[in-house]
């Protein structure tokens, strides 16, 4: 018998009234199934001709293979984390990088690697855009033929026999400072096949200076390690401990440690800063004095003799005597420390040993150890006989590993001639591009990324870092390692050789190591020493230097040149300057206008400076040779000191470093690696654009401020705004940590004069802020600025987020029943290093955009560095960072403009941005006051900000880099800080599998992660016990633009600086104080 | 004659004769519509339509390149979203007020005056409100999506976000384009008719013929005539006001300082009428000559022109002032700046230059010859122009560039695609209004009549004697 199915009476019934409902309830019901012959002939034709019209497109084809099995421990769609150790600038750091299904898309630092600590720098963040480059190497070249490994080994064995007969005397080997055990003992093994074969090791920036200082004061090379968090006055001498020195990660974070003031802990370290530069260090510093670099050892000089109480030495004009004696009261309290930098001279690092022996600081705030790298040379010195050899004709195989010897040798080295000169018959270059000197190789082999080796390096302290790949290496590249053992005949893999080189090793230990990223107990052990007797007798003389002088620093993004085609560091704003895609000659207002660079009359100072700066080019003539430099007049730089970064101008390498910034190697000489003297600057009338993406400068000036008081204003304008709060030690504790606008009530600082300068003398100045008033304030039209937010009635409802107590007609959010993200940055802790920006920008797919479109103001960072200079005048200057991330306000006015409603606020107090929505108003950023907005105003992943920029469509493998939990935004959308919701959304729902509320602290955004202070922390206020919600109970806490009544979720604690009271001058008696 | 307009029951005041020397109804029919009617236009409409239409062209190809590339391909950047977009998006808006005004406030308060120029100003009307609407439309970073922002019924059941004044303008300027339009097309179907009766060639009949809806001419025609424009003007009168209020709300509303002010609205509308009125007579005046229309637009009606752009100029010139005092008495550290930064920052040239277009030189109307002197007419009106697009572009991406955080300060400058498009939307409009004085009559003809009626039953039956009468 037939069955049905029915639901209900009516429908078995089936009655009239079932029937009438089913039909207005599924009104093409009936016509489905009611088709006649005709009918379905007819739409079987119509079917059969759209199914051959759409045969007619050929569609490309893919193939979607399953896993046949499943790669262990994988659950597609879920990340894996996998701890290795990267390279960054030349030193291991230990890093956990995230995988997904296969593909590495993240890279974090490893907490449990010394030099990490869970963060990392700039250039490691960059990593993972090397390794998807697309113009990485990528296959064996022999002068312009693909060739393949095979190829190249069978013309290079034939050689390495002949030589075999006499012990490799033709034999060069030319590497960077080795600081891998693995590459050393590979390169070992090497040197006892051919052992009269020579190894060169050539960096541009090493630490020569480091190790020949501590031979001259304790005899023997070593390694010394800053322990920074005790320590409660820290002395640099032209360290740039903070960002450029090994291990700087971990010294932030110590340094952060010491001077994190709460209300219940109102204590803090104090840096000393004496420089040749202005390095973020500086800027972090309490006190600083900017020299010439040889006046830095001058001041060390007299530094020691202080301490010491033996001998006198003769101080550089210009520096106050009363600055040294507080900075000696200071070093001398039992924990203080003297950092000296790696470009400084061996003297004064030795000098400073020397200090800190006498200070007791030998074995508290720095130990001493073995160095790190394989073997110590002097390199520039190796260099210069290596080129001497090849125009000999001694060399008849030069193989170059890794490094760029051709681009940043010494300028007296003449390698390239020695290169050209044809005179040895094989050079073979491994490298991660085709750069300067494959190009004038017979050779040129791809080497492997860090995400693609196994390996291993030493941290800044000796700790061996253990690489492991995260993805099977995309071209036919090798490592190092794995070059040498192939030449020796041993066809290791490199996991095979790695292993047999930690063969002791048991197997749980190492599969242990492998995992943590780390070969436990490996640190170097700290040696006892003794510093020689009579040391500042037995140094040679400061050099005397009578005119200019030059400093040759690292880039503080592409360093040395070897990171020039990473587009994410090139659009990085450099610290202090903002200056992205250029190097640039740094010069002091005072020494601009001594050279004649701009005008000493006529318009203010600022006004000429923003006329010439970053405008013009200068010709710098460092004996003989010169070079062409966009000039770059920075306050704050030492006067008669011009800086110039390395690592720009390359000719070779990639699209993205090619024609990019000023070359200054032809400058630099094996005898001036760090500080050149006798120096002349010549003014040259070719002009030349530099992009920045802070108006520091007044813009066109030139052309549209022909009254020229703009830049007065601009000044002024900034100092009558509450934008960093900021304010000293003391005076937090005086006020119980109330600092409300430093620049006005605090009459302490306003007094703090200018080291090595009368007071008074900077009175008349239009940027003069000593002389302010609280309230009233005096303005332009003499009526009390701030009057309108004390007019404001009295709040009624006060908020967590409404402390400034400001109403809104909008009735109040409940945030009851959901998390309430929120952010807190302290201001006193960030240093300005940049990681956020660019941890955000690998995190959130943020594309670049080039030079051109900076210049039009269109870069897309989603967090960027504010930087402010606070000064009396243009030569005595302070800076503040302030990182500004989306504010997520809570009365957002981005949110009510949109006419689509793109832009709409969470419950959990997200501004949250609907790119799918977006139609482009642009209506939203306008109506931000912090302009934290992005525009897509072209096709950015597609190339459309040049050929410099990421182009996700024509280079296939780019599309590996993005993080597949962030949407990549087409044009014509805006896009912002998101509190990287794909990671809150993450952990929301591992907390839903498990049925409970998400803990503190475990949602990190990427700026968090990445920050090697600490100073940003993110978490739910709703919890009163979150540390976020801690951090914004502290007096000291402060909104940005509080006035505007937006309720920003991300809030500020204040700067505190910690000057020392003696150099504090009392502030004159004012009325009305 | 059919067409005879029938005022009678009008009681109204016409205390001037508004038509010069003598003219009878079909003088008036024949010099109008032979403007339209005549085979051979004058040589210089040839130029300058085609101007105009190399214009159009440029225009295009600027649309096409910008919806190829993107918003980038403008100087637009980050401090300034919005740059000349919508500088000229609320300029082309403002021209085209004076055409509504005219039409419709006028005529409410039955200045027959009017009658002469409100065709060709409502026309300009039309015309700048097509280049304008252009402006929005474009400026988005996805234009494809703009439908977006009309309410219409979707499967996401999304709408529009109404608490945005961007949807407001939506509304706003889609309304008084509607209704312009309408109003427009109304006053021209007794002209059309006349038109029709008079043309020659077959194609040009049945098109006007099409065109004029069956107009005979019949009293009942006449009266639903009446009815129809004064309910439409009744309409149109209070959008004077609310188009440039709710423009100016896309300012105002905005935080930004230089954009939040409370006297925006009035001073937007002030400033819409004051270029509108410039407009008109920067098409007017070059028409009147080349047509030989002095008859029609007539010295007194160029002195009152002058006087309604003196009158709206100096309300624009308070709001200036005001500006100044208010950003004083806020004591508000940003308003203060902002001032601080017209008079002396980066832009303080283009300041300077707004305050000598639109509150210095204008003054010269206060002297009666002058508001007769056609030449200086003419250079006053283009310089009104000139000072009104300078006020736009001193609100908008001045304001912008120089806000909250002085970290994010910039600075705006156009590219070549900004002038294109700028200078297309001009060709466009000149080829509009050329193209339409060739088409329709650009003087309202039966309206013309119904005032020499109008003038002969007021200074008696003969015209000549009513001239006669005035020259005295």
């Amino acid at each position: 018998m037939k069955t049905k199915q029915w639901k209900s009476y009516a429908e078995l019934a089936k009655t009239e009234e079932f029937t009438q409902w089913v039909d207005e309830e599924f009104p093409n019901r009936a016509t489905l199934l009611d088709l006649d012959r005709r009918d379905f002939l007819k739409l079987t034709g119509a079917g059969m001709a759209l199914a051959g019209l759409s045969g007619c497109r050929i569609m490309p084809q893919t193939k979607s293979v399953p896993y046949v099995r499943a790669p262990e421990q994988l659950v597609p769609g879920q990340s894996l984390y996998y701890a290795t150790t990267l390279e960054s600038r030349g030193l291991g750091i230990g890093v956990l990088v995230r995988s997904y299904e296969g593909r590495p898309v993240k890279i974090e630092g490893n907490p449990e690697h010394p030099s990490s600590l869970g963060a990392t720098d700039v250039w490691t963040q960059s990593e993972l855009l090397s390794l998807y480059d697309p113009e990485r190497a990528q296959s064996v070249i022999e002068r312009g033929e693909v060739r393949t490994w095979d190829q190249f080994f069978s013309t290079a064995r034939p050689v390495l026999q002949k030589e075999a007969a006499s012990g490799g005397a033709g034999i060069r080997l030319v590497t960077s400072t080795v600081v891998s055990p693995l590459y050393a003992a590979t390169i070992g093994k090497f040197i006892r096949a051919y052992p009269n074969a020579k190894w060169i090791q050539w960096e541009p920036l090493s630490q020569v200076n480091v190790r020949k200082g501590t031979q001259l004061a304790f005899g023997k090379p070593l390694t010394p390690v800053y322990h920074l968090d005790q320590a409660k006055t820290i002395l640099s001498l032209d360290a740039d401990f903070l960002l450029t020195l090994p291990g700087s990660v971990r010294y932030a974070r110590e340094f952060a440690n010491g001077r994190r003031v709460r209300a219940d802990k109102p204590e803090m370290n104090r840096l000393y800063t004496i420089e040749s530069s202005y390095t973020v260090t500086g800027a972090s510093s309490d006190h600083r004095l900017a020299v010439k670099p040889t006046d830095v050892e001058r001041v060390a000089r007299v530094l020691l003799t202080k301490i010491t109480g033996s001998g006198a030495g003769q101080l550089p004009a210009g520096v106050d005597e009363a600055f040294l004696n507080a900075l000696v009261a200071d070093l001398k309290n039992g924990s203080g420390v003297v950092i000296p930098g790696d470009e400084q001279s061996p003297a004064l690092h030795a000098i400073a040993h020397a200090i800190n022996a006498a200070i007791g600081a030998n074995g508290k705030g720095v130990t001493y150890h073995a160095p790190i790298e394989a073997k110590v040379t002097d390199q520039a010195a190796d260099i210069k006989a290596l080129s001497a050899d090849i125009e000999a004709g001694k060399v008849s195989f030069l193989l170059t590993l890794g490094g760029n010897p051709i681009y940043d040798a010494p300028a007296d080295a003449n390698l390239k001639k020695a290169y050209l000169s044809e005179k040895c018959p094989l050079r073979a270059h491994l490298s991660h591009y085709e750069n300067e000197t494959a190009e004038l190789s017979h050779w040129s082999l791809p080497e492997s990324h860090g995400l693609e080796s196994w390996g291993d390096l030493k941290a800044h302290d000796g700790t061996v870092g253990l690489q492991q790949p995260l993805v099977e290496p995309l071209y036919d590249t090798k490592t190092p390692t794995e070059v040498i053992a192939l030449l020796l005949g041993q066809p290791l893999t490199g996991m095979e050789l790695l292993r047999q080189h930690h063969a002791a090793i048991a197997e749980p230990v190492w599969r242990k190591a492998v995992h943590d990223g780390v070969l436990p107990g490996t640190a170097s052990p700290a040696a006892t020493v003794a510093p020689v007797a009579n040391l500042l007798a037995s140094l040679p003389e400061t050099p005397a230097s009578p005119d200019l002088e030059v400093n040759f620093r690292p880039d503080p993004t592409i360093w040395d040149g070897r990171y020039a085609n990473n587009t994410w560091l090139q659009e990085l704003p450099k610290p202090l300057t903002t200056i992205v895609w250029d190097n640039a000659a740094l010069i002091s207002p005072k020494t601009a206008k001594k050279l004649g660079l701009i005008a000493s009359e006529g318009n203010n100072d600022a006004v000429n400076i923003a006329q010439y700066s970053g405008k013009k080019l200068i010709e710098v003539t460092v004996g003989g040779a010169s070079v062409k430099v966009a000039v770059w007049v920075q306050p704050g730089q030492p006067d008669d000191t011009i800086t110039l970064f390395l690592g720009y101008g390359r000719t070779k390498g990639g699209a993205v470093c090619e024609k990019q910034g000023f070359d200054v190697y032809p400058v630099r000489t094996s005898g001036s690696l760090n500080h050149a003297l006798g120096v002349t600057v010549k003014p040259t009338n070719e002009s030349y654009e530099l992009a920045y993406t802070q108006p520091h400068h007044l813009m066109r000036s030139e052309t549209t401020d022909p009254f020229g008081v703009n830049e007065a204003l601009h000044v002024v304008e900034h100092k009558n705004r509450d934008i960093v709060r900021s304010g000293t030690l003391a005076r937090f504790v005086e006020t119980k940590g109330h600092l409300h606008h430093l620049h006005e009530a605090d009459p302490e600082r306003a007094g703090v004069a200018p080291h090595g300068e009368s007071e008074g003398e900077h009175n008349e100045h239009p940027v003069e802020v000593a002389k302010l008033p609280t309230i009233p304030a005096d303005d332009a039209f003499g009526l009390g600025r701030n009057h309108w937010k004390y007019l404001a009635a009295e709040p009624t409802v006060k908020s967590e987020v409404n402390k400034e107590g400001y109403n809104s007609l909008y009735p109040e959010y409940s945030r009851a029943g959901f998390n309430a993200w929120a952010m807190s940055i302290d201001l006193t802790t960030c240093i300005g290093c940049n990681a956020c920006t660019i941890a955000c920008q690998a995190e959130n797919n943020i594309p670049t955009v080039g030079k051109d479109q900076v210049a039009a103001g269109r870069e897309m960072h989603w967090i960027r560095i504010d930087h402010y200079f606070e000064s009396a005048d243009l030569e005595h200057v302070e800076s503040h960072f302030m990182p500004i991330p989306c504010m997520q306000c809570e009365k957002a006015p981005c949110e009510p403009v949109c006419p689509v409603a793109a832009t709409v606020h969470s419950h959990e107090g997200l501004n949250q941005m609907v790119y799918n929505r977006c139609v482009g108003t642009r209506y939203c950023s306008n109506n931000c006051p912090y302009k934290v907005r992005r525009f897509n105003f072209l096709k950015w992943t597609q190339g459309a900000g040049g050929a410099t920029t990421l182009n996700y469509f024509e280079k296939p493998v780019l599309k590996m880099l993005s993080n597949p939990d962030v949407t990549v935004r087409g044009r014509g959308v805006m896009e912002k800080c998101t509190y990287c919701v794909q990671r809150i959304n993450d952990v929301r729902i591992e907390a839903k599998k498990e049925s409970r509320e998400i803990q503190d602290g475990e949602i990190i955004t990427a700026c968090q992660q990445v920050c090697p202070t600490q100073a940003i922390v993110f978490g739910d206020i709703n919890n009163p016990k979150s540390k976020v919600s801690l951090l914004k109970q502290q007096p000291h806490d402060y909104a940005l633009l509080a006035e505007l009544n937006t309720r920003p979720r991300t809030t500020y604690m204040a700067k505190i600086k910690n000057p020392n009271p003696a150099l504090v001058k009392p502030v004159a008696a004012e009325g009305g104080h | 004659m059919a067409t005879e307009p029938m005022g009678g029951k009008r009681t109204q005041l016409i205390p001037e004769n508004f038509i010069d020397n003598e003219h009878d109804y079909e003088s008036i029919t024949d010099i109008i519509a032979r403007v339209v009617l005549n085979p051979r236009p004058p040589l210089v409409w040839f130029i300058v339509t085609a101007i105009g239409f190399v214009g159009l062209n440029v225009m295009l190809m600027a649309i096409t390149w910008l919806i190829l590339r993107g918003t980038g391909i403008w100087g637009n950047n980050q401090p300034a979203g919005w740059a000349w977009d919508i500088v000229n998006f609320v300029w082309w808006i403002g021209i085209g007020h004076a055409g509504t005004l005219i039409s419709a406030i006028l005529l409410l308060m039955r200045q027959s005056w009017r009658n002469s120029i409100n065709r060709f100003a409502e026309a300009m009307t039309i015309f700048a409100v097509m280049c304008a609407g252009l402006y929005p439309l474009l400026h988005t970073g996805r234009p494809w999506c703009d439908y977006w922002l009309f309410p219409y019924p979707n499967i996401l059941g999304m709408w529009p976000q109404t608490r945005s004044p961007l949807e407001w303008d939506v509304f706003a300027v889609s309304t008084y384009f509607t209704i312009s339009m309408l109003f427009w097309f109304l006053g021209l179907v007794p002209d059309i008719a006349t038109l029709r009766d008079r043309s020659q060639s077959m194609i040009a009949k049945v098109l006007y013929g099409a065109a004029a809806l069956g107009w005979r001419g019949s009293a009942k025609h006449w009266f639903r005539y009446e009815q129809a424009t004064n309910i439409l003007a009744g309409i149109s009168a209070p959008l004077v006001l609310s188009v440039h209020t709710i423009v100016s709300f896309d300012f105002a509303v905005g935080i930004v300082p230089g954009w939040h002010t409370t006297i925006f609205p009035p001073y937007f509308v002030a400033g819409a009428v004051f270029a509108g009125f410039a407009m008109v007579l920067t098409f007017g005046l070059p028409l009147r000559a080349l047509y030989g229309l002095k008859d029609f637009i007539t010295e007194k009606h160029l002195d009152w022109m002058a006087k309604i752009t003196l009158a709206t100029g100096l309300i624009v010139f308070y709001g200036y002032v005001l500006e100044i005092f208010y950003s004083w008495y806020s004591g508000n550290v940003y308003e203060l700046a902002v001032v601080n930064h017209r008079f002396a920052g980066p832009y303080a040239p283009f300041y300077w230059a707004l305050i000598f277009c639109n509150g210095i030189w204008p003054q010269a109307l206060w002297y009666h010859k002058l508001r007769k002197n056609v030449p200086f007419l003419f250079v006053t009106s283009i310089i009104i122009g000139i000072g009104m697009w300078l006020e736009r572009f001193i609100i908008i991406p001045m304001s912008l560039t120089r806000d909250f955080l002085t970290s994010s300060w910039g600075y705006y400058s156009p590219t070549l695609w900004d002038w294109l498009l700028f200078l297309g939307t001009m060709g466009f409009f000149t080829f509009l209004l050329f193209m339409f004085i060739k088409v329709l009559p650009f003087i309202n003809i039966f309206e013309m009549r119904d005032l020499l009626y109008k003038n002969h039953h007021t200074f008696g039956h003969d015209a000549h004697a009513a001239h006669e009468e005035e020259a005295h």
